[in-house]
């Protein structure tokens, strides 16, 4: 059963990346579809990342005090925006973690 | 050195810098599946069979909490939805390639390949060769992704949690969402989606994160479909 989802799941995620790639179907995007993709992975990727920051656990913890992480990802995210670099982003947010929890 | 091999090395390194992240989000896959009651061979085998971080551990999560099949397969895909857009975006680049051409790069579309793929296309010098360039990234974060995925499964028992590995994971998403930030329905599609995910916290099944993600598109494209409206009016 597991081998069968998990395969069903390779499936789901190789034709989403195969989607436009093919020449069967879709030669282009209808216009409705198109708009609304560009929120798909601002949107997505926000669902992922803040309860991962804010769920400490099992239950939400918005304290900045007690979640260090909720500080170092502000750190990064500021980094983020200003280097558009990947490795100052990921670099900034462990370290000042890392100083914070070693501080506190 | 042919202009096959060199764009194929040239997009390897490019890639590079990605691996800091990518790295320690396979370790906390394998650590992840491990501690879930996944075998050796299933955790390994799933970083070849799916190949998408943020899906493989969307998967193990909802698997082990005993969540129906379908729900898994939902989840999967509403996750998986941005690589119809990096797809698209690719499209016009990679169209003319022979089919297994097509096959294989669209295997390895990720969202880091994505991003240095589109840096490369807008080079000035687009070479007749730059699928070299996507399948020497691609290769090469896909065996990073294999071996992270295999020392976080062999070591699970040695990695501490305290090494905060799971923040570097949010961390390079956060790499990726930030710079995609340029409109204010962009803003407003982030913090919908973030609001969402935290408020919607009790739904069963983890629905959260499809709802979140669903929310924060529609609040995304309502936005922009109204400030057009508001500048046609003017």
């Amino acid at each position: 059963m597991i081998w069968f989802v998990m395969i069903i799941a390779g499936m789901i995620t190789f034709s989403t990346r195969f989607s436009m790639f093919n020449k069967f179907i879709a030669q282009k995007m209808p216009a409705w579809i198109e708009a609304p993709l560009h929120y798909v992975p601002i949107a997505v990727l926000t669902a992922i990342i803040i309860p991962e920051i804010l769920i400490v656990d099992g239950s939400i913890n918005f304290s900045i005090v007690e979640n260090l992480r909720i500080a170092a990802a502000g750190i990064a995210i500021l980094v983020a925006l200003v280097t558009r670099n990947v490795v100052a982003t990921i670099a900034s947010g462990l370290i000042c973690l890392w100083v914070f929890q070693w501080l506190l | 050195m042919s202009s096959k091999t060199s764009e194929f090395f040239l997009g390897a390194r490019a890639i590079m810098p990605h691996h800091l992240g990518v790295f320690p989000f396979g370790l906390v896959f394998g650590v992840i599946a491990m501690t879930n009651g996944f075998s050796v061979l299933e955790a390994i085998l799933m970083s070849s069979i799916i190949f998408g971080g943020a899906s493989q551990i969307v998967f193990v999560q909802l698997w082990a909490a005993g969540v129906p099949s379908f729900i898994v397969g939902s989840s999967v895909a509403i996750v998986n939805l941005r690589h119809l857009l990096y797809s698209a975006s690719l499209k016009k680049y990679v169209e003319n390639l022979p089919l297994r051409w097509r096959l294989v790069l669209a295997y390895l579309l990720t969202d880091q390949s994505y991003s240095v793929m589109v840096q490369r296309y807008r080079a000035k010098e687009i070479s007749q060769f730059s699928h070299y360039y996507f399948l020497g990234s691609g290769i090469t974060l896909w065996a990073g992704w294999q071996l992270a995925t295999i020392v976080g499964v062999l070591g699970a028992s040695f990695i501490s949690t305290e090494w905060s590995l799971t923040f570097a994971v949010s961390l390079t998403f956060i790499a990726i969402v930030a710079p995609l930030l340029k409109t204010r329905s962009d803003l407003i599609a982030c913090l919908v989606a973030g609001v969402l995910s935290i408020a919607l916290q009790p739904l069963p099944w983890k629905l959260w994160l499809v709802v979140a993600g669903l929310g924060g598109i529609a609040a995304g494209w309502i936005a922009s479909t109204i400030n057009k409206k508001n500048r046609d009016l003017e």
